[in-house]
Formats: C-alpha cells, structure tokens, sequence
C-alpha cells in the first residue's frame, strides 16, 4: 500500500563538491542542496534544464549511482543508493536506466550492436532460449521505430547517431525500467531525430508507465516533453513546477533570461533591437556563497541578494529561489514580471559594449 | 586590391555580379569503400553584405561546400568539378577560385574571405595572449606588426570585448567570449565575406544570443556579407537573410528566410520545420522526418529525398529533380494552398518548374 507513494528516486539536499572548495582552493561546488523527487505513479517526465556548469549532469550521477555525494542522500525506493545491499542494486540497476549524451562514445566499436543487448538479457536472465531471446530484440526494437534488420549484425560505426541512441532506448526497453535518465540524449542528434527520440520518449511513459529524468539545455525540449521543470544555475535549483507554467510565466529572472534568449524558428519573432544579454560576472571579486549566485547577472538585483541565500519559495503555481519572492526579506514586491521589460535594454546596451 | 594581376575570367553573369556564385559544385572523395560524393551538384548565390544561412543534417555536406569556396578542403582523395565565382570589390570580371593556383588564392584569403571554422574557439593557442592570436593572422597577411598591434583594440570593440581581453590567455575566457575573439582576427583583414561554420553549437543559450547580435551588429557596421553554416533553424529565423536548405550533398531550397521557413516549399525542409518544438505554443506531437539520411557512398536514384518523402511520386524514383525558380502564384498542393512568394527556387517534382524534360 505505501509502497507505491514512496517515490523511485529521490535526491535530499545533495551537495556535491570537486576539489578543494575554501576560497582560493579551485574547487567547484557542482550541486549545492539540490532535491528532487521522481514518482512512479503516475509517471512523470522530469526536465532539468540549465547552462552549462550549472550542475545537471551532476544530478544526473548522482541518481545513477555513479557520484557519491559530498553531503545529502539519494533514495532509490526509499533506501539509499549508495548503501544498497546487492539484490536490490539488481532492481535498482535495471529499474534505473542511463541514457547518455554521445551515442558515438558508448559503444564498443570491435563489436556487433546486438551484443548490447544480449549483455543485457544475461546480465538480467530475461530470455531463454534462443528462440525468445531474438523475439525480445525485435519487439525492443520496434517500440523504437527501428527495423531489427537494419540494425542487427551491424557495428557501430555503420549506425547514425540518432539510430544508436534510440538502440540505447531500445536496451533500456528490454528491462522496462521504472525510470531512464537521459543527460542531454538529443544535443548531437539532428532536429528530425531529435523529435522522434523525444516522441519515444513520450510513448514509454504513457504506454509502459516510464517515469524519465530529461537533463538538456534546449528549453524548447523541455516545453515539448511536459510534465515538470527544474531550473538549475550554479549548482542550485532556481525554479522549479510544471513544465508549461514556468515556460508560459517564468518567474525567476534567470529563466526569465534563458527563455528569452531562446532563439524562435518564426522569422517574424526575431529578437528586437534593444534585445538582452547576459552580463559575464565581474570576476576576481572574493564572495561566500551565501548569496544569491545569480546577483552579477541579475536586472532586479537587490542589496539582500549580496548578503543572503534565497530560500525557496512559492510565487504562483511553482517554487523560487530567488529574493524577490521571498516576502520575508522584501515586504513589498514590485510584481516582477512587469519590471523585465524595463531594464533589458539597458542590460543589452552593457553587454553589445 | 589588386586585382589586375588576376586573369580575368569570362562568366555569362552580368557586371553587377553577386559576391559568390556557387555553380554545380562536386567534391567527390576516393575512398576503399567507393567514391563519396560528398557535395554533388550544390549552387548558391550569396550577394554583398547579406547574411546567408546554409542549413540541413550532419552529413549533408554543409561543411564541405564552404571548404570548397574556401578552397581548403581537407582532403587530397578528391575530384571536384563546378565553379566558385567571386567578384572581388572594386573588380569589374568576377574570378573562379576553382582556377586559381594556390598563390593567387592566397591573396583572396583573409583579406577578402576569413572563415570562423567549427569549434575554432577551441583550438586557440593555450600559451599565447588573445592579441597576438588577433596579429598573427594580420602579419602573415602582410601587416606590419606594429601596425598590426595598433589594430587589436578596434576589433575587440567591434566584437563587444573589453580592451583587457588582448592581454588574456584563452583558458582566462568564457567560451563566448573565445568565440567573439575568433570572430575579431577574421574581421581583421576588412573581408568582404565572413565563412562561420557553427558559430553557436555547443553555447548556452543566452552566449548563442551574444554571438548572434555580434555578428548581426558587425554586418550593420562592416556591410560584410557573412555565410553561417548552421544544422539550427531558429538561427537561421533570428539571423540570416537568405537561406539554403541542403540534402545529400545538393541545395533543395533556397529563398528569402521568411518563406522559406514559413511556408515551405520542399517536403524535406517542411519536415525539418515539423520537428522543431516551439515554446508556449499548442503542444502539437511533432511528426520529425521518418528513415535515416542516406550515405554519401550510395545517394539514392532519383529525387535524393523521395525515400523519406511523405508525397513521393513515380517520377521521384526515375529522375532527380533540378534546383528551379517557383513561378509566384498560389497552387494547390497535397497538404492545401500553397503561396509562392517572388524569389523561390527549389528542387522538387511537386513543382513542375523543376521537372527537366528531355530537349527541355
């Protein structure tokens, strides 16, 4: 009975740090009390999205069981990842599955594509037999749209990157996981590609209950695969609901930002003259991470966010880290979505130099 | 420049030649497993002081075509045939830098065409400072040092970096701001073309923006035509004038970046636009383009496209189609009314302009 509302995977406030990371040390604080829950029922596609640095990758070993983390834990059905006994690292290494971002640099190039597979099915005991064996390949196969001749007995380098990824998915299919974690699946496929591996995607949650962690920087992505959002900058959630409310009204002025730099494929929304752009952070400047990171980037930029770490909070239908919804620190809030527009030209002006 | 010492060439175009004529282009390689005809049969036009956008799939020869105006391709296995027209400024007779020997292209290069290749952000010298990386370019192009020196701060102003950046190593710099470096030595030379292979791939967002408004901003100041090879439509929407649509080594559609975009005329280009999700829009499942893109070992016969095709007809399996202009008008078509703006070339046996008869 409670079984089914523990969630799969769960992150609590993990910290992740690389090297020494007092002032000076050159270390990186890749995640910084970053949470987040995967449920089972109903399945969800969870997007995380953020530039490059900002930590995704990160979560993403650190779910799969690759990164232990600094401080924090991660749940695989309520049990800690990294204290699993073996039987349950079994389910958990076939419930979990990992997708991952180069679909040229997963394979084995000295051997044929079925050997994924048939690791797969040993490793598991999911065939017997010959006969059964082949019928699993090929039913996991076409759930990815993929001809079973067109692939099988090939090697790796006579696939195309978007046929190997969907491979990828067809062996995580064989095991019909609970949860795939895909770190940036699509960023070297083509656009065509991209939106088939997407659309397979969407089949393995609705048709086999799939939950999947999407960690991409394409927005656009994110907006088109649903279900809900995290924001990430700096190691640290910034935003975070669903997928279409933080798009349609972002809130914090970092995804404020990332949206509206997001180029759009109609040539009649081309960005205005006076667009915006980010200004680099001043470097050099020795600052204790209890701030806002976001402050030398920031439009609405306030004397708090120097001094504090915004909490999350609510603001509309999703949760913020950012100080000008934190009523506490700010008791009267300009409404922030109509202050955007005012300073970006003035940002851009910076930033064009 | 000087241009008397070229040979002029003679070319049917007329005076007001455009800047680069791009004239059934073939670079076939050699390799063990057969010839990849790698571009095959590709024509472009690019005028001065346009942004030209090429666009299509990995593999499609993007690449290659512009390595070949540059007359740089990469490898010796080659056989290439075709014409690349260039009319220099202040030049009446436009020349084939297919033609020219390597001494007489070297005059062109820099000065007249630079080139921002793929991933050149990261191939900056780790240990030299990002000013003398800006006048190594200008020197071995016949600057002076120190007139080459006396340069610098101009050019990383016109790229929107600070004065500082010249005395900068490149692991100092953010990957935008190497990019904007990259782009200030290929301004360098006051070219009259600029050849930018993925400027923005593999760049945040918001970088992508900065490198885009940098070079929109630098075609305003400059009037530099600049050729952006991108795989990313909305690049194209936010930036170019004119694009080009390539497929299996060969131009299917090109025309003014508003139509060709929104009203597309090639089953292939309008399948490209079918799959790119856009935010805040109906959320529509995308259709994508089914099959895989063809190798250049084996390109099919016929209409290149006609296997992933959605309106493939006999005509598509038996004869390759030509890159045609459109006649304006409205036709209807299999998927409704379709508007044809002036200016639309496109190669595609729905439309009869680019059926070729025999004698015809």
């Amino acid at each position: 009975m409670s079984a089914s509302l523990v969630p799969i995977l769960e992150m609590r406030d993990v910290t992740k740090r690389f090297g020494n990371t007092t002032p000076g040390g050159g270390g990186v604080i890749a995640t910084d009390q970053v949470s987040l829950t995967v449920t089972q029922s109903p399945p969800r596609i969870l997007s995380i999205v953020g530039e490059s640095g900002s930590g995704k990758t990160t979560v993403a070993r650190a779910l799969l069981g690759l990164n232990p983390p600094t401080s924090g834990q991660v749940f695989y059905r309520g049990a800690d990842v990294y204290r699993l006994r073996s039987a349950e690292m079994t389910t958990y290494r076939k419930e979990v599955q990992a997708i991952f971002q180069d679909p040229y640099g997963i394979y084995n190039p000295f051997y044929r594509i079925d050997r994924v597979f048939t690791m797969t099915l040993n490793k598991f005991r999911l065939a017997s037999g010959k006969q059964e064996r082949t019928e699993l390949i090929e039913e996991a196969l076409r759930a990815v749209s993929l001809r079973p001749t067109d692939v099988l007995g090939r090697y790796p380098h006579e696939l195309s990157g978007g046929e190997r990824q969907r491979v990828m998915l067809a062996r995580a299919y064989l095991l019909r996981p609970k949860v795939i974690v895909a770190d940036e699946p699509i960023s070297m496929l083509d656009v065509a590609v991209r939106a088939i591996f997407m659309n397979i995607l969407l089949d393995f949650k609705e048709r086999y209950g799939m939950s999947t962690v999407f960690i991409t920087h394409d927005l656009s992505a994110a907006y088109y695969l649903g279900g809900n959002i995290m924001v990430m900058a700096s190691g640290r959630v910034v935003e975070e609901g669903a997928a279409e409310t933080v798009m349609r009204e972002p809130k914090h002025p970092y995804t404020q930002l990332l949206l509206k730099s997001i180029p759009s494929p109609d040539p009649d929304k081309r960005w205005s003259e006076t667009g915006f752009a980010s200004n680099p952070a001043p470097p050099g400047t020795q600052m204790s991470r209890n701030r806002c990171l976001f402050a030398e980037r920031c439009p609405h930029v306030m004397p708090v966010c120097w001094a504090e770490r915004p909490p999350m909070c609510a603001a509309g239908e999703q949760r913020v880290g950012c100080h000008l919804y934190h009523t506490a620190a700010v008791p009267t809030v300009a409404a922030p979505m109509i202050a955007v527009t005012a300073p970006l030209s003035e940002a851009s002006r910076t930033a064009a130099g | 420049m000087q241009t008397m010492s070229v040979p002029p060439v003679t070319s049917p175009r007329d005076r007001s030649a455009p800047l680069i004529q791009v004239e059934d282009l073939r670079i076939h390689f050699r390799t063990p497993r057969g010839v990849a005809r790698v571009v095959d049969g590709a024509s472009l036009t690019i005028n001065r002081g346009e942004i030209f956008g090429l666009a299509g799939e990995s593999g499609c020869g993007k690449t290659t075509l512009v390595e070949a105006i540059l007359q740089i391709v990469r490898f010796r296995n080659r056989n290439a045939s075709g014409h690349v027209w260039f009319t220099p400024r202040n030049a009446t007779e436009p020349v084939d830098l297919m033609a020219l020997s390597p001494g007489a292209l070297r005059r062109y290069r820099w000065e007249h065409l630079s080139y921002v290749p793929q991933g050149s952000m990261n191939s900056l010298n780790p240990v030299l400072r990002i000013g003398d990386q800006i006048i190594d370019g200008m020197t071995a192009h016949g600057l002076r040092g120190n007139a080459a020196r006396e340069k610098v701060p101009a050019l990383l102003e016109k790229v929107g970096l600070e004065q500082r950046v010249a005395r900068l190593y490149p692991h100092e710099l953010s990957g935008g701001m190497k990019q904007r470096a990259i782009i200030a030595a290929a301004i360098a030379m006051d070219p009259e073309l600029i050849i930018a292979d993925e400027p923005t791939t593999a760049l945040d967002v918001n970088v992508q923006r900065v490198i885009l408004e940098t070079l929109m901003t630098l075609r305003r100041d400059l009037d530099v035509a600049i050729l952006i090879v991108s795989h990313d439509l909305p690049v194209h929407a936010q930036l170019v004038d004119r694009t080009a649509i390539m497929y299996a080594g060969q131009v299917v559609e090109v025309g003014d970046v508003r139509p060709v975009l929104k009203n597309s005329l090639h089953p292939y280009t309008q399948g490209l636009m079918h799959s790119i999700p856009v935010i805040g829009g109906e959320r529509q499942r995308l259709v994508g383009i089914a099959g895989v893109a063809p190798s250049p070992l084996t390109w099919p016969e016929g209409c290149r496209f006609h296997l992933r095709c959605p309106h493939a007809m006999p005509v598509c399996r038996a004869q390759s189609p030509a890159l045609a202009a459109i006649a304006p008008g409205t036709r209807e078509m299999a998927w409704g009314t379709q508007v044809v703006e002036p200016d639309r070339q496109v190669a595609c046996h729905l439309y009869p302009e680019s059926t070729v008869h025999d004698g015809g």
